[in-house]
Formats: C-alpha cells, structure tokens, sequence
C-alpha cells in the first residue's frame, strides 16, 4: 500500500481473507433459496394429502414403485459419496479423481434414465398430472427434483470437461459439489414423502 | 460518466472492462454496478409513472363513475379489475423492490464498502437483463386479447387459476410469468448483495463499521431469498393449474385454494419488511448526516432489525384472519403480529433519539426522511387495528386496510426512494439538485398524500369494501361520493407536483451546480470518491479506520470524520 | 385489593381461553381435522426451516471467523 511510503506511524489495515470463496457462498445463498422452494413445495403436498377424502394414496391410483425406486435412491445417494471421495482425491492432487468423478456423473446419468422409464410406465398405468391430486403431486415434485438433476449433472461434466483440461481449480469444483450434494440431499426427504 | 482515465493506475483488483466502451457496452451491457443501478432506478420510475397513470384512471372512475376519464377513455369493469391488479403489482414488485433494494443495493453497496464493483458482476448484469424482460411482459400482458389480468395482486384462486373465472386466458398467464421472471432477477441481485458485502469490504472494516443502510439492505435480501422459494413454489403450481390443467388450487378436484394464500402470504409477509429495511436504512444515513450526530446506539437498531426479521417469518397468516384459517392459528398470529409492531416502535424512537440535541439542517432529503418517520407511524398504529383478528374481521377488505398498507407503502416505496435519491443525487450525477424546487415537491406531495388516504380511512370505517366499480349501485355507500371525489382531486394534485421533480431531477443532471466530492459532509465511503465516481469507483481503494457515524466528535475541528482518514494525520485539536 | 386483581386476571384468562373453545370464526375453518392440522404443520415447518438455516449459518459463520482471528486484521 502507498500509505507506507508517507511513513506514517499507523498500522495499516490488511484485506482479510474471506471466509468462504465467493462462488461459495453465493452457490449456499441459492441453495438455501432452493431449500425454501423444495420446502413449500413439500409442504404443498403435505396439505394437499390432507385434502384426500378415503385416504392416501388415493384409491383406484396407480401404485408408485416404491422399491424399484428406492434402488434409484441408492444410486444417487452412491453419486454423492463417490463426489466426496473425487474431493478428497482432487485435494490431493491424486489422479482417481477423474475416475471418481466419472462414476460419480454416470450414476447421477442413471438416476435420471431410470425414473424417465419408471414415469413412462406410470403414465401407461394411467398416472398422468392432470388424473387428479397424486398424479399432479408426484409429477410435479419429482420433476422439479428431477430437473436440478439435471441441471447438476451438466454442471458435473463442465467440471469434468475442465478436469481433463487439467485447468480445475476448487473455486469453481466446490460450487458444483455444493449443487450437488443438495441435489443428493434432498431426494431422500421427496422419497419418504411421495413413495412412502 | 467519466471512467477509463482512472484505470492505468486502479491496479490489481482489475476486472474485465477498464477500457473506453462504446455506447451499448456502457449503457445497455455494462456489468458496472452504477450503471446497473441507473437501470434500476430508471425502469422503475418508468414503471412508477405506469402505476402512477393506472391508479388515476381508475380513481377517476370511482369519483365520477361510468363518465369518459380523459387520457384513458371509458373504463370497463374488466379493465377496472385490471387496472387496480397491476397498479398494485407494479408499484409493489416493479417500483418498489427495484427502486430501494436493486438501485440503491447496487449503488451504494460497493462504494460504502469501498469495493470497485460487486464480486459477480455478470450475474448483476443478467439479473437487471431479467427483470427488464419481467417489466416488458407484464406491460404486453394489459395488451393481449381478453386484456390484462384482473384478480388482485394477491391473485388468489380459483378465480386466478382458470380463465373461466378471471375471463383473461393469457393475461393471468403472462400477469404469473412476469411476476416469476421478476423473482428470479431479485434472487441473482441478492446472491450479489450478500456475497459483496460479506466478502469485499475494505481493508479495516469490522462488522459494525458498516453503514447502517447496508445491513438493512443485506438483511431485507435474506429475508427475501428464505421466503420467495415457498412463493416460487405456488407460482408453479398455479402456472400449472392455468396452462396444464391440473387441479392443486380447485375444490372441485380434490385441490385447496387456501393453500395458494398460505404460499403467497409466507413470501408476502417478509416482503413488507424486505422493502421496509431499505428505506428505513435510507433514513438512518441521512438523518445523522443531517443531525450531525452519531447514530443513536447502533449495535441496538442493529440487533432491533435482526429481531425485525425473525419475527417478520411469525406474522404472515394474519393476511387470512377470515379466509377460514384454524382459530388456534389465528390466535398464535395475533399475538406475533402485534409483538412485530416493537421492534419498529424501537427503531423509531431510536431515531428520535439520534435527532434529540443534534444541529438539524432541513434539507431536502432531510424533509423526506421526517416526513418517513411520521407517516410509517401513521401506517404501523392502523396497523394494530388490522393485527388484532377481532377488528380484522370488520375491517378486512374494507379501505381502512387500503388506506393502511398505503400508509406504510407509500413512505417505503416514494418516500423513501426520494429521501434516497435526493441525498445521493450529487453522487450519482456529480451535480446539486435545486433546494427550492424540491421543497415545493415535497410539501405538494405529502399535503396530497394525506389528503388522498385520510378520507379513505374514513370511508373504510364506513364499510366501504375493495374492488368495487362502482359504489353508486350501494345505497349505503352511494352518499359519500364527496370523499372519493376529495380523494381524487387529492390524487391529481400529488400527480401534477410530481412534475416537479422530474423537472429538478433531470434539470439539476444537466444544469445543476457542481456538487463536488462530499457537498454534504458526510463520513461514509462513497463520498471520498469522485461525483460521480470513475468506473472501479476509486483510483486507490480506500482502507477503513472507523465507525460511519462520527460526527462532532470533541477535539476535532470539523464536526465530522470520512471513515477513510487514519487517525494520526487527523488534525489534532 | 390484591385478590381482585388476580380474579380479574383469572377472568381475562377465561374469557379468551372460553374465545378460543367457542371457534369464534368467521368463515368457518375447513371440516377436515386433518386439514386444519396440516396447516399448523406446514406453517411450523415453513418458519422453522429458514431460521434453522440462518440461525445455523450465523452460528458457523461466527466459530469459523474466532478460529480465524489470528489473521491479520486492524484497529487501530
């Protein structure tokens, strides 16, 4: 700083340095919005199943698949860990986290084909947004869910894209875990509400 | 604006654009936080003159019903409902949140923090790109056949949610994407506000040096980011109902109306604080300036509007007091409501307090910042009447609940912006704004303030209800047509006085006296820079050494102490 | 003196208590206990949930910044 060179007595202040990164903490800020949205969302669904005369489900409703899915639920919770471990490995400097990362995209890639079969069968069975309350409830939630998941796994293969580039760095891989592991994070609550 | 000169020697906190821009980069593209704020402020005194017309049209109709109102024509019913839904609309999300929180949060953050710019300057640029398209797809829904969509701003189904009731197929749809667009823009700047201020304040600067407009701004965008996700959410869904024909908000299919107000009013609550902080903030500044004196126990109004914000979360469902709410809520939401009302009443007296001994100079901005004061009072005391459910069911709907929340909107939304801009005109333009023509504006406006609301009050307590075309089919209420006459005329007048300061303010931006760098002496960051300031804001960032508020301190021969001055080349006295 | 003021308390708890009990509602609540009782909770869960996250923010906010304040920083 200049101010030194006056000679002046005084101490002079020094930027400090931030907490958190800036891509961070705003990818937190958005999260907590996110968090807000699933919450009203949940809490919709949670009034609208409190509406249901003759109980929930609704009679003479498709079923959910509840334990096919609860399989898909493993492999994202899988996606999640493996995204954990490609952080420690990146930290490292170890060169498994290309594979772990990968891993960690395709299974997020499955989970995203896999209940696109499921919502073509239920939509054969006759489940369709406009059939009534737990059609509209179910698209709406799990598609909602399903879009950030696809959003997160285009911002996962950007990052891939930049691993293999070998240009990386952890302000732009620690939002993108942050995304993620919301979008891990909050899948479990949607299948205990919806399919349980 | 002057920029680029300053930019060879602005050193390593370099972003991207220090070089001389053309025309669309400067003003249409620029990711500057000032001229982002410029855009802000702009479309929203546009939208505020839009509001400002629609609000006469249909005042007209009410004092003089079914007769041709000049400038507008003959207005229908359906476009009486339209008029009144988007007058309430545009001045709440399209005049209000962009003038106090974007203008003033992008304006005033980086150079009170003594940052070049905000830490994601793009993300600024697209959430101001955002809510220009939000502005222009509200405007296009009033011109789509079926016209614009007329079922108040609270848009409550099932009447928002199938066009066989509001009768507007594409303008409830468009009303619901420019509303939607509107939020998405505010969530991006309040990603910004909060980052910035907690990542890029100048060296030196401890949590409680920073300006005190700054933490209402930071703590109103929080507020708003915690409580616009449940709102976003209804959105959906009532998008959804429209266009997809689902049935979430439909009895007749199993789905629950109420269930849209309690979305609604969970983000509508806070939304009231989300407005109100920034301009109460607004007010803090300029009455120490003006005092000469130091803010009344900051650590208190601090935690004072902390306190505002966790309560602000406990107060929404006294909106549905009669939509058929569960009486041990209603109860619950009573109590909160009236607890609310503390906080403020302490905020309040705290600036009283900070005025009490100091040596008031009646500027302006200073009038504004008064003239804020008294008439939130106004609006919080009828407010008790509204929190209390008992009364509320009497006066719910009625125009003692219009003339309220006009009460407390009108000081946040105008007062509050022209207390702002009136004080930070000199920084922004570089130039003063005319004393005297700004005094005349201000007694004109706030004279036919109360002149328009006052009688509303009376005609509220009369039973007089909302969203009413034409009162002349009511025989109870058909003889006091003289007050909505007198409201009116009001109106008209505080209409023609804002001419006035249009004139002052883009008069005073050309032909203006110079105003230099600190024309009002004040402490805080963004007057030690140049009016107004280069692109980057500074040619050496400024370091931080002390609280905003150190005026007349004993020992020192000015009455005040710019943050930026280091204590041992202060004159010793 | 004292006896009457705690009677009258009694009585002012009574009468809004005996409010309560009488569902002096305007337009009456939904008929549905379910209903009304999903309301309370979703209107529990909406407030706690951003509190919690804010709250939790602050509370980390502050540990991480006392662990940091061996970092320089001024006052002079």
């Amino acid at each position: 700083m200049p101010d030194d060179a006056l000679g002046l007595p005084y101490s002079v202040p020094a930027r400090r340095e931030p907490v958190l990164p800036n891509g961070v903490l705003g990818m937190l800020i958005f999260v907590a919005t996110e968090i807000m949205f699933f919450s009203g969302l949940i809490s919709a669904f949670v009034i609208g199943k409190s509406n249901a005369i003759g109980g929930w489900p609704p009679p003479g409703q498709p079923r959910l698949p509840v334990e096919e899915t609860a399989l898909n639920t493993a492999a994202l919770l899988a996606s999640g860990v493996a995204l954990y471990f490609a952080n420690r490995a990146f930290k490292r400097g170890d060169a498994k986290t290309k594979r772990l990362l990968l891993i960690s995209i395709v299974l997020g890639g499955f989970f995203v084909v896999f209940q696109g079969a499921e919502w073509v069968a239920l939509i054969g069975e006759g489940l369709t947004v406009t059939s009534g309350q737990l059609g509209g409830f179910f698209y709406l939630l799990v598609g909602t869910h399903a879009l950030h998941v696809v959003a997160g796994f285009i911002i996962l293969l950007y990052t891939y894209r930049k691993l293999l580039h070998d240009d990386l760095d952890r302000f732009t891989f620690w939002p993108a875990q942050v995304f993620w592991y919301f979008v891990v994070g909050v899948w479990p609550i949607l299948y205990w509400q919806v399919y349980l | 604006m002057a920029e680029a000169g300053t930019a060879e020697t602005h050193g390593a906190h370099a972003h991207d654009a220090h070089h001389e821009q053309g025309f669309w980069s400067k003003y249409i593209f620029s990711t500057d936080h000032k001229m982002i704020a410029m855009q802000y402020m702009f479309t929203g005194i546009v939208m505020a003159l839009i509001g400002g017309y629609m609000s006469y049209a249909f005042r007209m109709q009410l004092a003089f019903p079914g007769q041709s109102v000049p400038g507008y024509g003959l207005v229908s019913q359906g476009e009486y409902n339209a008029l009144v839904t988007n007058h309430g609309t545009i001045m709440i999300f399209w005049v209000a949140m962009p003038m106090l929180i974007a203008a003033f949060g992008n304006y005033l953050i980086p150079l009170m923090i003594g940052a070049d710019d905000m830490v994601f300057p793009r993300i600024n640029r697209l959430s101001y790109q955002i809510f220009l398209v939000s502005a222009l797809v509200l405007i296009g829904s009033l011109f789509v056949p079926g016209g614009g969509f007329g079922g108040a701003w609270t848009a409550y189904p099932p009447l928002s949610s199938s066009a066989e009731y509001s009768l507007t197929p594409l303008g409830s749809t468009l009303w619901l994407v420019a509303v939607a667009l509107e939020f998405v823009a505010f969530l991006l700047g309040g990603i910004n506000f909060i980052t910035t201020l907690m990542n890029a304040r100048a060296p030196g600067m401890k949590m409680y040096d920073i300006p005190m407009v700054l933490w209402m701004i930071v703590v109103a965008s929080v507020l708003f980011m915690a409580s616009v996700g449940p709102l976003i959410a209804g959105a959906v869904m009532l998008f959804m109902d429209q266009v997809v024909g689902t049935g979430y908000f439909d009895p007749g299919r199993g789905g629950d109306p109420i269930l849209w107000q309690h979305l609604f009013w969970f983000f509508g609550h806070p939304e009231v604080y989300v407005v109100f902080l920034p301009a109460i903030g607004i007010v803090a500044e300029i009455i120490c300036t003006f005092s000469r004196k130091k803010l009344f126990n900051y650590k208190l109004i601090l935690y004072t509007v902390f306190a505002t914000a966790i309560i602000s979360f406990f107060v929404w469902a006294h909106h549905q007091f009669v939509a058929g709410i569960d009486p041990r809520m209603a109860n619950v939401f009573t109590i909160t409501t009236l607890i609310i009302s503390i906080p403020i009443a302490e905020m309040i007296f705290l600036y009283i307090a900070t005025l009490y001994g100091g040596s008031i100079r009646l500027t302006t901005p200073m009038l504004w910042a008064l003239a804020f004061i008294a008439e939130f009072m106004i609006g919080g005391i009828t407010g008790i009447f509204l929190g209390a459910s008992g009364s509320d069911i009497y006066f719910h709907d009625t125009y003692f609940v219009l003339a309220h929340f006009h009460y407390t909107f009108f000081p946040i939304a105008i007062i509050g912006f022209l207390a702002g801009i009136t004080y930070w005109f000199p920084k922004m333009f570089g130039r003063m704004m005319n004393e005297t023509l700004g005094k005349i504006h201000f007694w004109g406006t706030i004279a036919a303030f109360n002149s328009i609301f006052i009688p509303l009050f009376i005609l509220g307590t009369a039973g007089q209800h909302r969203r009413i075309y034409n009162y002349q089919n009511f025989p109870d209420l058909a003889d006091m047509q003289g007050l909505r006459v007198f409201a009116t005329t009001a109106l008209l007048v505080m209409l023609a006085f804002q001419a006035v300061f249009l004139f002052n303010f883009f008069y005073s931006m050309f032909k203006g006296k110079p105003a230099g760098k600190n024309p009002w002496k004040a402490n805080t960051l963004e007057w030690t820079t140049t009016s107004p300031p280069p692109h980057g804001n500074w040619a050496e960032l400024p370091n931080c050494y002390r609280g905003p508020y150190e005026y007349s301190v004993p020992g020192r021969e000015e009455d005040y102490w710019p943050q930026d001055v280091p204590p041992d080349t202060a004159p010793a006295e | 003196m004292r006896l009457a003021r705690v009677a009258l308390a009694a009585a002012v708890v009574a009468v809004t208590w005996a409010a309560d009990l009488a569902y002096a509602c305007p337009s009456c609540a939904s008929p549905l206990e379910e209903n009304r009782q999903a309301f309370v909770d979703t209107t529990v869960f909406l407030t706690i949930v951003p509190l919690m996250m804010i709250g939790g923010f602050i509370w980390w906010l502050r540990r991480k910044i006392r662990e940091m304040d061996g970092a320089p920083e001024i006052h002079p």
